[in-house]
């Protein structure tokens, strides 16, 4: 009901537009006939029922929706009249009085509007009452009115004649009357009969009683039964001569009087007076035909202006930005990245159509929010790149057109890093979701990969120079690495980078795609560096790898490298025949630590990009005290996945395909990884089982970083949980880390000193690098590759000597625990003197301590003491204290 | 004896009574309806008001009068017209124009209006 009242107050707001439209053209057109006038009014009456309505630019009416539908769930009440004078004033007094206060969970007018909408109803059904009870006494009354002729009753009960009946209607008229004023009354209601008046009144009276809050909408009905009047009297008189007008004035004038009734009384506001409508009956002159032409244009332009709403805006002209331009220029939009407000995903250009329907999207054209903040609902990001942004973003900030939605597609704002736009409201938020699904599950798969023809001819070192500027000037003192991937049976893309200490990552290597040579191009390269004396043969390394994109090359094996080998360098006068192993792109997606195979005990498990290109596979290796246990490998649509553990300890995947996640089951079944989907779409690829021909490439190998599979040493760091392999190194996540560094040191405005452990192949990191590093730096530029340092443990105050690993023989647990309540809490590291917070109670104390084996009853643990006292909170269940000497330490939940 | 109060519209249906009388009820009823244009019940309404003043008598669905024509006061008539209808019509209602109490200053100045008129001089 609320719901209905608020469109009825809309559609009163925008008639009243109107309203004051036709008051002025009433003004404008005095000298018009009536009739035009009655018609205007017919234009707000149809605006005040009808709440649909076309949209044109032509439209007048400053908003159509003044009150939002949503208004009593806003937490800052807002109307959007359409005019942002109006609304600046407005709206700070709407939002302060009728903000919820803080804590309560409903905005005021959850309570007001549903009373205004009670007090509405009762109006109506006041005026309808009123109206029923009068139709039913003036029918009493003229129950006895005898019939002159035709449709004409008289009755001694009627002073002023009136029509009366919608179907068959009926004149009354006083039996008291001269012959004349019989003939002149007689035509008059006649007229209104013929013009129907007989319903648009009682309708009008109806649509009045729905809108009988608005001031003006009495006025206009009032003016209407005026001009009404004022029309079936032009209707009768322009049909008189001279003598019968001055006859229908007489008449007029006795019907308002009364024979006998003579009384002083000023005349009712908004009544025609009898003598208006006397002398406009006398001066009648039938209307020039311009005039009459200009006041049936002048309706129906005020038809087309208030009869329309306002056309939306749309996302692409928001303020001007135009960025649907992007799509006019020659090239197109180089790049996309889709965020969910953490981290970006790359998804490759975008085909026009999509980003015409992406700034296409129906936006209000006024602001919901005056903030130009950048702090704003970003849970939905998609960046536009040109080229030029594109080239210039790879280790830094993304330079672009940032274009926000908020969490559920309602609100959208732009950032074009100049000056970012306010906040408009999306009209079709259904429809704003749906775009970003498409962009967002766009991948560098799609064929958006413009692969340049290269002529065999292109040897001229300046065009190559031109070209591939990033393939000159490389630095050649640890040699230089050539990638090669082979894109159909006889076409090959080449990259090169100079050679470094450690592996080129995935996606630097996968950028290599963006400018790519061809093998004669390449060749020419690295002829050039040859003969310039800036590398030897020896220094260069071809690496054959397999992208994505590239569809051909499935197995890179030792026939695929001497091949590669041959191709590569058979047009050099030495043959080489140095390279290195291939560079597969088996790097680590996730790992996780449970037990898959029910036998008690918990796996640690690896899963890996699978061998191919072309199609996605992955492989899953499941490694048991060290040794290998599984391997298989799977094929799926390209998605996004995860290892997750389940509150049962149970290991599951994750699997998002955009936007929304959902779950599969693993087990084993005859030695095999058996994976349930539902959609049935995951799929065992090639040979499996740890002596197929793929084991043996793709377990990780000790080499090169990859996971070491000698015996582990689990190191719990309260961010990360790392080993320490019997080599001295480390390794997390399947790299091996040459240095465990404890960096400690102060942050700006600490009280304390801040420690950051990372297990790093660099020697040194300077404790500012530390800090940026461990999520503080906005810079991609500011955090280590995977292969340089990563971050593990990290705690404010002193390190604690009971949480360095090292002093614990490797079978026994490091961190100290304890189960309580189903759930095993750990030793968050913040030190044993805290005090105890309010509302902890004692709940129990340590019963048993085993520090072989992680907590399995309650009230037992590791690496702590009988007796000591635990205490808890009644909800806030993640956190527990633990007694000691001088304090309390906190222990949490792992999550 | 006081003669009783007469509505015109009464009045007309005592008119065709005096013509037709003794009649019987249900043909009273279809004459009112061929004159007056009245329905059956509003008929049956009048004969029972009308008995009730003591206009005229229904015996056994028999009507005769008991006033005359004569006796009627014609004179009474008008006076009912202002005391039985109070206040003008709802804004719904189509009408002529509405009854208003008019000044004494305005009509002067509109019947001066429409005399001027007449004589064919300007407003």
């Amino acid at each position: 009901m609320s719901e209905f009242f608020l469109s009825v107050v809309n559609m009163s707001i925008a008639a009243s537009w109107s309203v004051l439209a036709v008051l002025l053209l009433r003004f404008l057109l005095k000298k018009a006939p009536k009739w035009i006038t009655v018609l205007l009014w017919a234009v707000v009456a149809i605006r005040l029922i009808c709440p649909f309505a076309f949209e044109s630019k032509v439209s007048l009416i400053p908003s159509a929706q003044t009150i939002s539908p949503g208004i009593m769930m806003d937490t800052v009440p807002q109307i959007y009249t359409g005019i942002p004078a109006v609304n600046n004033s407005i709206n700070p007094i709407i939002g302060e009085t009728f903000a919820p206060n803080p804590g309560d969970s409903a905005n005021p007018l959850q309570v007001w509007i549903p009373i205004a909408a009670v007090l509405w109803g009762i109006g109506i059904l006041a005026l309808t009452v009123y109206g029923i009870i009068s139709y039913l006494r003036i029918k009493k009354k003229i129950s006895t009115a005898v019939l002159l002729r035709d449709h004409i009753y008289q009755s001694e009960n009627v002073v002023s004649p009136f029509v009366l009946g919608m179907i068959r209607p009926k004149i009354y008229v006083p039996f008291s009357m001269t012959a004349s004023e019989m003939l002149h009354v007689i035509a008059h209601e006649e007229a209104h009969i013929r013009r129907k008046d007989h319903w648009w009144k009682p309708i009008g009276f109806a649509i009045l009683s729905l809108h009988w809050f608005n001031p003006l909408m009495w006025l206009a009905y009032v003016l209407l039964c005026r001009d009404i009047e004022m029309a079936c009297d032009e209707k009768v008189v322009k049909s008189l001569s001279s003598e019968e007008r001055a006859d229908y004035s007489q008449a007029l004038l006795n019907c308002s009087v009364g024979r006998r009734m003579i009384a002083y009384c000023p005349l009712a506001f908004g009544e025609v007076g009898v003598k208006d409508r006397v002398r406009s009956v006398l001066s009648y002159k039938k209307p020039a035909f311009w005039i009459l032409a200009v006041g049936i244009v002048a309706s129906i332009v005020l038809a087309i202006c208030f009869l329309t709403n306002p056309t939306p805006g749309n996302l692409g002209t928001l303020e001007n930005l135009e960025f649907i331009s992007l799509t006019d220029r020659t090239e197109n939009t180089a790049c996309v990245w889709v965020s969910d407000g953490f981290s970006y995903a790359r998804v490759g250009p975008i085909s026009e159509d999509l980003l015409k329907e992406l700034a296409n999207l129906k936006t209000s054209k006024e602001e919901i929010s005056l903030s130009r903040s950048e702090d704003r609902d970003r849970s939905h990001t998609i960046v536009l790149q040109s080229e030029k942004q594109a080239e210039s973003s790879l280790n830094s900030y993304l330079e672009g057109l940032y274009i926000h939605f908020n969490s559920d597609f309602t609100a959208v704002w732009i950032n074009n890093n100049v000056k970012p736009t306010l906040t408009y409201k999306v009209i079709d938020p259904q429809k704003a979701k749906e775009v970003y699904g498409y962009i967002s599950s766009y991948n560098v798969r799609e064929p958006a990969i413009q692969i340049p023809t290269i002529s065999s001819d292109a040897t001229d070192i300046a065009s190559l120079k031109a070209k591939f500027p990033e393939y000159f000037d490389l630095g050649t003192f640890k040699g230089l690495e050539v990638y090669i991937w082979q894109m159909a049976e006889d076409s090959y893309s080449c990259g090169v980078l100079q050679g470094v200490n450690r592996n080129y990552t995935k996606e630097e290597i996968w950028d290599l795609h963006k400018n790519p040579a061809s093998l004669d191009e390449m060749r020419a390269i690295i002829a050039y560096y040859l003969e310039e004396g800036l590398a030897v043969k020896e220094g260069i390394t071809l690496i054959p790898v397999t992208m994505p994109h590239s569809s051909y090359a499935y197995t890179i094996d030792d026939a695929y490298k001497a091949k590669l080998n041959q191709l590569f360098w058979s047009d050099f006068s030495d043959s080489i025949t140095s390279y290195t192993e291939p560079l597969y792109s088996s790097l680590i997606i996730d790992e996780g630590i449970f037990d898959i195979d029910g036998d008690g005990k918990e796996e640690h498990c690896f899963m890996s990009y699978g061998p191919t290109s072309g199609i996605f596979t992955f492989s899953i290796t499941v490694f048991e005290n060290g040794e290998p246990e599984y391997f298989n490998l799977f094929t799926c649509p390209w998605t996004t996945l995860r290892f997750e553990i389940t509150e049962k300890d149970q290991g599951i995947l994750a699997r998002k395909d955009t936007n929304e996640e959902t779950y599969l089951t693993m087990a084993i079944e005859d030695g095999n990884i058996v994976i349930y989907s539902d959609a049935q779409d995951v799929l065992y690829w090639g040979e499996q089982g740890l002596d197929s021909p793929f084991a043996s490439q793709w377990i990780a190998k000790p080499e090169n970083g990859y996971f070491d599979s000698g015996p582990l040493k689990t190191i719990e760091g309260n961010f990360r949980t790392y080993y320490q392999n019997t080599d001295g190194t480390w390794q997390y996540n399947g790299y091996i880390y040459k240095y465990r560094l404890v960096i400690t040191g102060r942050m700006p405005n600490a009280v304390a000193d801040t420690t950051y452990v990372y297990l790093s192949n660099l020697e040194e990191i300077s404790f500012e690098k530390a800090m940026w590093a461990s999520g503080l730096s906005s810079h991609m530029g500011a955090y280590f590759t995977t292969v340089e340092a990563v971050l593990v443990e990290i705690y404010t105050g002193e390190p604690d000597e009971a949480t360095t690993p090292t002093g614990y023989p490797s079978e026994e647990i490091g961190q100290p625990q304890i189960r309580y309540n189903g759930k095993v809490y750990y030793y968050f590291a913040t030190g044993f003197d805290d005090p105890l917070p309010k509302d902890y109670e004692l709940v129990g104390a340590v019963a048993d301590v085993d520090n072989t084996k992680a907590p399995e009853q309650n009230f037992h643990g590791a690496r702590v003491e009988i007796g000591q006292e635990i205490y808890a909170h009644k909800t806030e269940t993640d956190i527990i204290y633990i007694k000691y000497e001088n304090g309390y330490a906190k222990f949490s939940i792992r999550k | 004896m006081d003669t009783p109060k007469i509505f015109e519209s009464e009045y007309r249906f005592c008119l065709i009574l005096w013509e037709h009388e003794p009649v019987k009820s249900g043909k009273l009823v279809e004459l009112c309806k061929e004159r007056l244009g009245w329905k059956p019940t509003t008929t049956y309404t009048v004969i029972k008001k009308l008995s009730e003043r003591g206009v005229l008598k229904n015996e056994n669905t028999v009507v005769t009068s008991l006033v005359s024509k004569d006796q009627v006061q014609a004179s009474e008539l008008n006076e009912m017209v202002e005391k039985t209808f109070e206040g003008s019509l709802p804004a719904f209602i189509a009408a002529f124009t509405k009854h208003r109490k008019i000044s004494d200053a305005d009509i002067d100045a509109v019947q001066e209006m429409i005399d001027r008129y007449r004589k064919g001089g300007s407003l």
